[in-house]
């Protein structure tokens, strides 16, 4: 589009707008409203993609507030609906709204969990025209009755932040209640505001139910400039360092950190985990920089200090977190600091665009980069926003707990319906279109069984019942709430903060650590019962590498792939006698970095090839193993690889019956594994493992899993099954999978694994290459540079199914245990009474050397008696003669015969057996004696 | 044979008493799901799985009857409601007699249900084998047994791997009785010279004590000092060892 065009956009309005347009001083209209306020106002269903602070709220809201002032003016109930994800965006929205509201005679409210009861009554006797709200008070306002009476006249609902809410079960349940508004009000005008997403019909359709929409997007790529950075270390930094108790990176990563906020008049400083901005803030902090911090755990009221301070120019940078992606409006911003990859694409476009908004002004944005992982990924993100190249929105489709959720809802708005009614409603939303009739039905049934709803099933009626009330407003929100930990100071007798408990049961033992209120901690106790971390600090710091770093944001697959591609091309520039400066420089000329950087970045690329390894790339897989530790090196991003993580870690677990640990990166799948398991076992596994049946073995590995029993406590409550009002503390996450097995709770739980966790399609995606030899899988018998390389993410550790190691390790301890009493058959006269784990390899007779030892029960007092007399009755020359067929296994077998004959239910010659079957392999010998004591266990005595 | 011999893979024994075979069970836990719905879980009753279960093993060993070695109900007081129903369906559907060794959970039952034998909380001799729920100190008399059954304390062991993964399973505790805690409780004199047999929960949602765990203290007054050289074992009769070196 020319320039030039959709100058007039404002003269789509009316004078009443138009007159208060010049009283704002907006004389001309920004892209998104050239764009889009004629279709808008129109009255058609929009959605507007275009960077935050570009006006975009304006053009939602100038055609709709238009529309209310038009005509006979707006309607008695509620006019338009504003639905926003975030609390905090509504202050500022409100301050905005307020001046267009008074100037055009408008009335404009909030609602949300905060708003007092006065206000609320208020809002129901005389509804405003237009009440900015969140999805989950819309949930509540759903089933008010007077509200409900004001939310008849809804004629636009504009929903800000829709990319956020598409991908998420919050947005899934936000699409249900919107048809529920359809059957009070009828159709209406929806309008969205995104940021950039990669697929925006998508998420016009997620929108609007498959009705129609108008896409307005504007190309922020364009408009964007990053550079990608490693900070070189100083010796002022070496000296910092020291200061600050920090590595000599950190403190450079500061030090970098603080000139570009010196260097500019107002700097947003991006982090992708909390731990990193306590950590990181308490280093500023420290140095009396003028930087604030800003995270989702801080209180409401020290966030908004900060918000205004920053706002004010009081402070020169503001620390945050994703929490300030959204569009709160903290005035204007010259510079963006992301640190560390941030992941994603649409995050590094949306984080940056929060930069520098006068027309046509390109926002500048750093990523400050500390590890060669880091920087490639970084490279490529930022080469592939520049791009255009944006992720897709992956709608969450079909999530069986949201339509359990929004039936009560259905419920609550109607008192009874037609369960088809029902379903209508709830298929019209686009997540749940291809929601089979049949799982509609199961869910209202277990529903019913829960007591939370009535389902009458001759009348084919769903109606509410006694827990109904209860339920619905235990569960307005779809947002998952964790049990959390606290943690305690056992130093100082303080609480520290808290955990959530996903990272307690995942990854908190005794010895680990963590960065908590910008300090490290090694964790010295868990108190299940009181939901208490025991820690003490880490007194000096240096060189820690926490346990945990914080849930990481996941890599894509397409990010990983390039980094692959980087790799491969480095490593054949290096293979081909490039030396660190040539390949860097022919780097610095494809992206947006410095020499420096780049060199740090294919340091490791440079270390494999010297190594003589071959560089795992985007068409190679490397699987190395050095000990217990096996690396699968794949640049297939985080789902792909905790997918092929989990398969290999099942299939491993299943024919070893260990638990096989995983830690899992964008690059890296590392496996724990138990002795005997190799690296061709794992390439084996690539190659033969049906594609077609991954799904199938993870599905079965998955209910050994704690991610599932986490996952199935939050669907659960969204089921009414596990009733969280009512306290929870009795119910154990194991009893609770013990409970619900075979119900839809525990479909839903698994398919919401599948949905967030993993990626299936890929990792069969990724067999099926492997296998036609495409791609290609080598091993190597060390650790390498790039193996090597990675940073853990902690260890989960995946039980089989059939976890027998852990038995079949305590019987061989027991055995080892158990006393045996040695015997002597050649001269008869030597006999004593052990421990079998004191049994020489090769039993020998002191007295006359010989080798032929029997090797008895310590109660078989008989059988030696039998052995030395002269005269034997019937039996005793049966005794002697067994007790030589003994001696006589231990001559020819040594210890392996002691141990197996010390068994229970184990004679000579089931003895010598097991021994000749499993010589190669340990715990298959110990299986089998296993198998013989229970077998006399089961048929002879069971003690 | 032992004269109290778990049946293999099965949270029950079979005990030889001069009237004939008995059934053994610990902890039924009749109605458990009330109370876990209580707690907010909300899960339907298996009480119909847990008769069936029972009512197999008495026909499979075939046994002249079944002792229920303490908490046969769940609630403490007279049950009602699912409970009620459960036992009243459960007394039903065997025909054989029932003895209840009283536990803390059994309070009310021999008042709602009055053709159920019921013994003191210090639990009963029968032939050569005596029973106690476990809860608290049994009489000398039953402690002279040759075999002493108590349930109570839902015996369960956590094994490790090397890698360290961890599977937490139920099991059978048993090993000769050390007479003098418990002289020391009675102030006289016990011939305790047989063996005690602790016995793993029927029910299988009601948790338990992971015997090997340190810091997961015994549930019995007597544990594990009355019987300090204690066994364990799985169900499907595996034998793991002393319970303290497991």
């Amino acid at each position: 589009m020319a320039e030039s065009e959709g100058m007039d956009a404002f003269a789509h309005l009316g004078d009443e707008l138009r007159a208060a347009l010049s009283e704002r001083g907006f004389a001309t209209p920004t892209e998104p409203q050239r764009r889009a306020i004629p279709t808008l106002a129109d009255g058609r269903n929009g959605l507007v993609v275009a960077p935050t602070g570009t006006g975009k709220t304006e053009t939602a809201m100038l055609p709709v507030l238009n529309s209310l002032v038009s005509g006979d003016g707006p309607p008695e109930g509620f006019g338009a609906l504003y639905v926003t994800p975030l609390r905090a965006l509504n202050r500022d929205m409100r301050e905005r709204l307020d001046w267009w509201g008074e100037t055009l005679g408008l009335d404009v409210d909030v609602r949300h969990g905060d708003t007092t009861q006065y206000q609320r009554g208020k809002q129901a006797d005389d509804p405003p025209d237009v009440l900015v709200t969140t999805p989950e008070t819309l949930q509540a306002m759903l089933t008010g009755e007077k509200l409900r009476n004001g939310l008849t006249d809804v004629e636009h609902v504009v929903v800000d932040e829709v990319h956020e809410l598409a991908g998420a079960k919050r947005g899934a349940q936000l699409s249900i209640g919107l048809e529920r508004l359809v059957e009070l009000a009828g159709d209406f005008q929806r309008v969205g505001l995104s940021a950039t997403v990669g697929d925006p019909h998508e998420v016009g359709a997620f929108l609007t139910g498959g009705r129609g929409c108008e896409i307005v997007e504007v190309d922020v790529a364009s408009k964007v400039d990053f550079e990608v950075r490693e900070p070189e270390v100083t010796d002022a930094d070496e000296r910092m360092a020291n200061e600050l108790m920090t590595s000599p990176e950190m403190a450079s990563h500061v030090r970098a950190i603080r000139e570009l906020v010196q260097r500019h008049e107002s700097v947003l400083i991006f982090v992708n985990t909390r731990q990193t901005a306590e950590a990181l803030g308490s280093r500023f902090k420290e140095l009396g920089a003028n930087i604030g911090v800003h995270h989702g755990s801080l209180s409401k009221d020290a966030r908004i200090d900060v918000e205004d301070r920053f706002k004010a120019g009081e402070l020169d940078g503001l620390l945050c977190t994703s929490s300030m992606e959204l569009g709160i409006d903290v005035g204007r911003i010259d510079h963006v600091v992301q640190y560390a990859s941030p992941r994603e694409v649409k995050r590094l476009l949306q984080r940056v665009g929060r930069a520098g908004h006068r027309r046509d002004e390109v926002s500048e944005g750093t990523v400050i980069t500390g590890n060669p992982d880091d920087a490639l990924e970084a490279l490529a993100i930022a080469r592939r926003a520049s791009n255009g190249e944006v992720e897709e929105t992956q709608i969450h489709h079909g999530s069986l707990d949201t339509v359990a959720n929004q039936i009560v809802g259905v419920a609550m708005d109607f008192g009874e319906t037609e369960a088809w009614h029902a379903y209508n409603v709830v298929t019209r939303a686009y997540p749940f279109k291809e929601l089979p009739e049949e799982t509609f039905r199961e869910v209202a049934m277990e529903l019913h069984k829960n007591r939370v709803v009535y389902v009458d099933e001759d009348e084919d009626t769903i109606s509410k019942s006694g827990g109904t009330w209860q339920y619905y407003y235990a569960n307005l929100s779809m947002i998952p709430d964790e049990e959390t930990y606290d943690v305690y100071d056992m130093a100082a007798g303080r609480q520290v903060g808290t955990l959530d408990e996903r990272f307690v049961v995942n990854f908190v033992e005794p010895g680990a650590s963590f960065v908590q209120r910008g300090e490290m901690w090694r964790i010295t106790n868990i108190d299940e019962d009181d939901q208490q971390v025991e820690v003490s600090p880490i007194e000096d710091p240096t060189g820690e590498v926490p346990s945990w770093t914080g849930q990481e944001i996941p890599v894509p697959y397409e990010v990983a792939q390039e980094v692959g591609e980087m790799r491969a091309s480095a490593g054949d520039q290096f293979a081909a006698g490039g030396t660190e400066e040539s390949v860097a420089r022919e780097f610095t000329g494809r992206y947006s970095t410095d020499d420096y950087t780049a060199r740090g970045a294919l340091e490791q690329v440079s270390r494999q090839v010297e190594q003589g390894a071959p560089v795992p790339s985007d068409d190679r897989l490397v699987v190395e193993q050095a000990g217990k530790t096996i690396v699968l090196n794949a640049c297939l991003g985080h789902e792909a690889n905790e997918t092929v993580g989990r398969l290999l870690s099942a299939l491993l677990g299943q024919r070893t019956g260990s638990s096989v640990g995983i830690d899992v990166g964008p690059y890296r799948v590392e496996l724990e594994v138990p002795a005997g398991i190799s690296a061709n076992d794992v390439v084996d596994l690539l190659h033969e493992t049906d594609p077609g049946h991954v799904e199938a073995i993870l599905e079965l590995s998955l209910k050994q899993s704690e991610t599932l029993k986490f996952t199935l406590a939050q669907v659960a409550a969204k089921f009414g099954a596990l009733k969280r009002w009512k306290g929870r503390d009795g119910v154990g996450l194991s009893r609770l999978l013990g409970a619900l097995e075979d119900t839809p709770v525990y479909d839903e739980a698994v398919r919401e694994v599948f949905h967030t966790d993993l990626d299936v399609e890929r990792a069969s995606e990724v067999l099926d290459a492997v296998q036609a030899g495409d791609l290609d899988v080598e091993v190597v018998g060390e650790r390498t540079a790039i193996g090597a390389g990675g940073r853990s993410s902690g260890t989960e550790l995946l039980t089989p199914e059939n976890a027998d190691a852990s038995v079949v390790q305590t019987v061989k301890e027991r055995i080892q245990d158990d006393r045996v009493k040695l015997f002597c058959v050649h001269c008869t006269d030597w006999e004593q009474e052990t421990k079998v784990r004191r049994v020489a390899d090769q039993p020998e007779c002191p007295r006359c050397g010989s080798t032929r030892v029997a090797a008895l029960s310590p109660w078989a007092g008989e059988v030696v008696k039998a052995v030395r007399a002269t005269d034997k009755d019937e039996e005793q020359e049966d005794q002697t003669e067994r007790a030589f067929r003994n001696a006589s296994i231990v001559q020819s077998h040594g210890k392996p015969a002691v141990i197996a004959l010390s068994a229970r239910g184990v004679g000579p010659r089931n003895a010598a057996r097991v021994i000749n079957r499993h010589r190669e392999d340990e715990a298959d010998f110990y299986r089998d004696i296993l198998e013989r004591e229970r077998e006399y266990a089961r048929t002879k005595a069971f003690w | 044979m032992a004269l109290v011999e778990p049946v293999p893979g099965e949270p029950a024994a079979v005990a030889e008493l001069p009237d004939g075979l008995a059934l053994v069970v610990a902890d039924y836990h009749a109605g458990i799901e009330v109370s876990l719905r209580r707690e907010g879980l909300e899960v339907q009753s298996r009480g119909p799985q847990r008769r069936r279960r029972l009512r197999r093993l008495v026909g499979e060993q075939d046994a002249d009857r079944v002792v229920f070695l303490g908490d046969l109900g769940h609630a403490i007081g007279i049950p009602d409601g699912a409970e009620y129903d459960e036992l009243e369906a459960l007394f039903d559907a065997l025909d054989v007699p029932v003895t209840l060794v009283a536990g803390n959970h059994d309070g009310g039952i021999g008042e709602a249900f009055e053709d159920i034998e019921v013994t003191p909380t210090d639990g009963a001799r029968i032939g050569d084998v005596g029973f106690a729920h476990g809860h608290t100190w049994p009489s000398p008399e039953v402690l002279e047994a040759e075999t002493v059954c108590v349930g109570h304390e839902h015996p369960a062991v956590r094994l490790e791997d090397d890698v360290g993964g961890t599977r937490v399973e139920r099991a059978w505790l048993r090993g000769p009785l050390a007479a003098e805690p418990f002289e020391t409780h009675h102030g006289h004199d016990i011939d305790a010279g047989g063996d005690l047999a602790v016995f793993p929960a029927f029910n299988n949602l009601s948790g338990g004590t992971w015997v090997n765990v340190e810091g997961q203290g015994f549930l019995a007054p007597f544990l594990p000092e009355g019987c300090p050289d204690a066994e364990l074992y799985l169900l499907d009769g595996t034998r793991l060892g002393h319970y303290d070196r497991v």
